[in-house]
């Protein structure tokens, strides 16, 4: 059995390396473009916007197509790579994205006007620019490839169901057979993995981008390297002859941008919306044809979407998302709740932060649905502690973007304003209230922004899960549980309805709450460019 | 000088900062400073020669690697009230207005009634000839009006001691010049309680115009080069021979 789980494990993990590598990639690629291409920009992110808020289940019927024109066996580890790649590509990019935006007009200009080559442009400006934000982001990306597991290594196909070799499809089978052992040496086997990835790969890779990092305008006189840093303090040692060049880039950056804003004004331009729309046009007319040759076909499947969307009842789906949309609401209340003072604590002592975020990341990173149904009789006493349980379990899947988010907006607040707190001995609660909350709001409502979108789609797995005889479910009504149960009775049709009804919701929530939050907090701080 | 003389001292004060990859960069070496009740101490040196670091150690935001700072007579641990400091850059919070942003500076006060506060912000904003602007945000305000709040916040407590960093080098040379002359003119007004001021800057003439007593730092790690006594009669005229022969002494000690 042992050999079997880690024959599984090293499996996942390839599948998984295989997507992050893929991820990182095409992040950069696209990041960087639409950072600093307004053209591009205006295309590129409202549509990956919209992509990142279709839940995993929504990429299946691209899956299975993937599938069907890739060679058999090798197709179906094509389309679970794929299935992991949606869980891991947007944050990166949109963290590319911010990295690139960060960048001031004038260096791009410097770097135009001393035709500097494409290579020197992304060793001084880009790479330097984006970087850290790529390795801050690793985390969340592994997290949630971990956390999606089981469910992107089983591949439905209409009636038929694929499952790919790995530690997530094994510990499902185990679960239905109610092997507990094998359960356990799995869980511990994939955690034991995540821990050494962490140690021989992310934290070299966290240390040498601090060489990147200009968050903390103030570190303390004389550091101490905690033990678990002090690892690679000889990886630090290698002297970076661009440092200099980046040192002075990023001192511009943060005087041009004191509080870095993420650029979300396309929302509510019509002159990009018009293009978007014109980009659909173009699209259309260019798939219209091969679409016009199979328009029965076409028009069958819409039918029968409809007619899913009737036959399941419009109340009751509006009923589900009713109670979903609590659950994510409550979800991201206690994702704030435990982010903030964690996150404030952690930014006040540097020291902290070497020691206790690697070890936050590495709890992050464990598979949670994986580890609920063992621990799920906890939560078995009656409706409303599996109702915390789902919660719990959507919120473990998404509490990482608001506590990063929080984090890195705490540590916006540059040494000076730090140094105004000590001068006039504010409270902490004066100093968290009038310093520290403002500074960080912007990027606690981004990182709310994404979280919603994360918490959408734990919905799937956290409000039904399960294999065989042992389902946790909740009891009352939910758009996840629904999308699980049709997911489960091979109805696709249902599925596809259930899907564009959550697509649709996440969106609009974003574009008329959300958005308008994070506008109203930029206009009511006064935080202007100039500071 | 007898001891009752001064307000603060660095007694063999270094400090340094570590780098990444280790050791230790030290800034400033083995220094002694002495600033006197009532006076108005310069400091000037080139950029990056550790004035910043300095003044953080006189205010008691930096505890230096080794030696002591003596303030009124006691060691000094921690920021106190008794002493202000103004950054280089105005440090204003966006989100406040003028009026909020100087309350900032008593907020935490608990010897102060209410009342008491608000007067004495008022009179500080009088005082930087901004009435009428308290509820006005900071991103509303030129460079110098920024700089006035700021000073006005350092000042609002009532300290013994002002710390000045580079007050001036991030305005116009008009706008900088008339903050000199106001400077100098609260500076010179018995009416306000006498205080002891300390600004550093890398701008020789505009120490010299204000100063009593210049020292003049440089080398790595900083050590003073020379002290120099300004007794030019006030106001000073930028354009007197005398005022003309310190610039050019204190220029060339420095290069
Ligand atoms: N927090 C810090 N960490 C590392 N080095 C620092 C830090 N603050 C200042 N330094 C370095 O110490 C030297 C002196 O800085 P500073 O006191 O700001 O000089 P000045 O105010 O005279 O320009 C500079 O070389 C600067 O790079
Ligand atoms: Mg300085």
């Amino acid at each position: 059995m042992l050999w079997e789980v880690l024959v599984a494990v090293a499996l996942s993990w390839a599948r998984i390396a295989a997507a992050l590598a893929i991820s990182v990639f095409a992040a950069v690629i696209v990041g960087i473009y639409s950072g600093i291409s307004r053209r591009v920009d205006r295309i590129v992110i409202p549509i990956l916007d919209v992509l990142q808020s279709v839940p995993i289940l929504g990429f299946f019927p691209l899956a299975v197509f993937v599938l069907a024109s890739a060679v058999p066996v090798l197709g179906y580890e094509i389309a679970s790579i794929f299935l992991i790649f949606t869980c891991t590509f947007w944050n990166l990019a949109f963290a590319v994205y911010e990295g690139a935006r960060s960048i001031p007009q004038s260096m791009i200009e410097v770097a135009e006007l001393s035709k500097l080559s494409l290579k020197d442009r992304f060793g001084k400006i880009y790479v330097p620019a984006v970087f850290p934000k790529i390795v801050d982001q690793l985390p969340a990306s592994l997290s949630n490839a971990f956390y999606f597991l089981a469910a992107s290594e089983v591949i439905a196909l209409g009636e038929a169901e694929v499952r790919v070799a790995g530690i997530g499809t094994l510990i499902l089978r185990y679960l239905g057979m109610g092997n507990y052992t094998g359960i356990a040496i799995g869980l511990v086997a994939t955690a034991l993995s995540i821990i050494a990835a962490y140690l021989l790969v992310l934290m070299p890779l966290i240390s040498y981008s601090d060489r990147y990092r200009f968050d903390i305008a103030q570190p303390p006189a004389v550091q101490r390297t905690p033990m678990i840093m002090g690892l690679y303090t000889r990886i630090k040692s290698i002297q970076s002859p661009l440092r200099m060049e980046q040192r002075r880039i990023a001192g511009l950056t943060h005087r041009v941008f004191p509080i870095q804003l993420v650029n979300i004004k396309y929302v509510g331009s019509d002159v990009k919306r018009l293009i978007f729309i014109v980009f659909i046009v173009v699209l259309l007319v260019f798939a219209g044809p091969r679409i016009y040759a199979n328009i029965d076909d076409v028009w069958a499947a819409v039918a029968s979407v409809a007619a899913a969307g009737v036959r399941l009842g419009i109340l009751s789906i509006g009923e589900a998302l009713a109670y979903s949309f609590s659950r994510v609401l409550i979800c991201l209340a206690l994702m704030l709740s435990i982010s903030l003072p964690i996150a404030y604590i952690i930014s006040e002592k540097p020291d902290v932060r070497n020691t206790l975020l690697p070890i936050l990341q590495i709890i992050a990173s464990l598979p949670s649905p994986l580890i609920f149904p063992i621990i799920s009789g906890f939560f078995e006493g009656g409706i409303y502690s599996r109702e915390l349980g789902a919660i719990l379990l959507m919120s473990l899947g998404s509490v990482w973007y608001v506590f990063y988010s929080t984090l890195s907006g705490f540590n916006k607040v540059h040494g000076e304003y730090r140094e105004l707190a000590r001068l006039y001995r504010l409270s902490g609660f004066s100093k968290f209230r009038y310093i520290y909350l403002p500074f960080a709001t912007p990027s606690i409502v981004t990182g709310l922004i994404t979280a919603t979108g994360g918490a959408w789609n734990t919905v799937i797995v956290a409000e039904r899960l399960g294999e065989g005889g042992r389902i946790f479910e909740v009891q009352t009504p939910g758009l996840g549980k629904l999308m699980s149960v049709l997911a489960e009775m091979a109805d696709t049709p249902g599925l596809v309805f259930t899907v564009i009804v959550m697509t649709v919701f996440v969106i609009l929530v974003n574009r008329l709450l959300w958005r308008k939050l994070y506008d109203y907090s930029i206009r009511a701080l006064r935080i202007h460019e100039q500071l | 000088m007898s001891n009752s003389e001064i307000l603060l001292e660095l007694r063999n004060v270094t400090h340094g900062y570590s780098l990444r990859a280790g050791s230790t960069l030290k800034v400033i070496e083995n220094l002694n400073i002495q600033v006197r009740y009532g006076e108005f101490l310069g400091i000037v040196g080139p950029s990056g020669c550790g004035k910043s670091t300095i003044l953080r150690i006189m205010a008691g935001l930096i505890k230096p690697l080794s030696g002591t700072v003596i303030f009124r007579g006691e060691v000094l641990n921690g920021t106190t009230p008794r002493i202000s400091l103004m950054h280089q850059t105005p440090t204003l919070l966006p989100w406040l207005t003028v009026k909020e942003n100087i309350y900032l500076a008593l907020m935490a006060r608990k010897d102060l009634t209410e009342r008491e506060k608000q007067l004495k912000v008022s009179e500080l904003l009088e005082l930087v000839e901004l009435s009428g602007y308290e509820s006005a945000y900071p991103y509303e305000l030129s460079g110098g009006m920024r700089q006035r709040v700021a000073l006005a916040r350092a000042l609002v407590t009532d300290p013994d001691l002002l710390l000045l960093d580079e007050p001036f080098s991030n305005l116009d040379p008009l706008t900088s010049l008339s903050l000199i002359r106001e400077l100098e003119g609260m500076w010179f007004d018995t009416t306000l309680p006498p205080i002891s001021v300390v600004m550093v800057s890398h701008n020789i003439e505009e120490v010299v115009m204000l100063a009593d007593r210049v020292i003049v730092l440089g080398g790595r790690p900083a050590r003073i080069l020379a002290e120099v006594p300004i007794e030019l009669s006030r106001p000073r005229n930028k354009k007197s021979e005398e005022f003309y022969r310190l610039v050019d002494e204190i220029f060339s000690l420095i290069s």
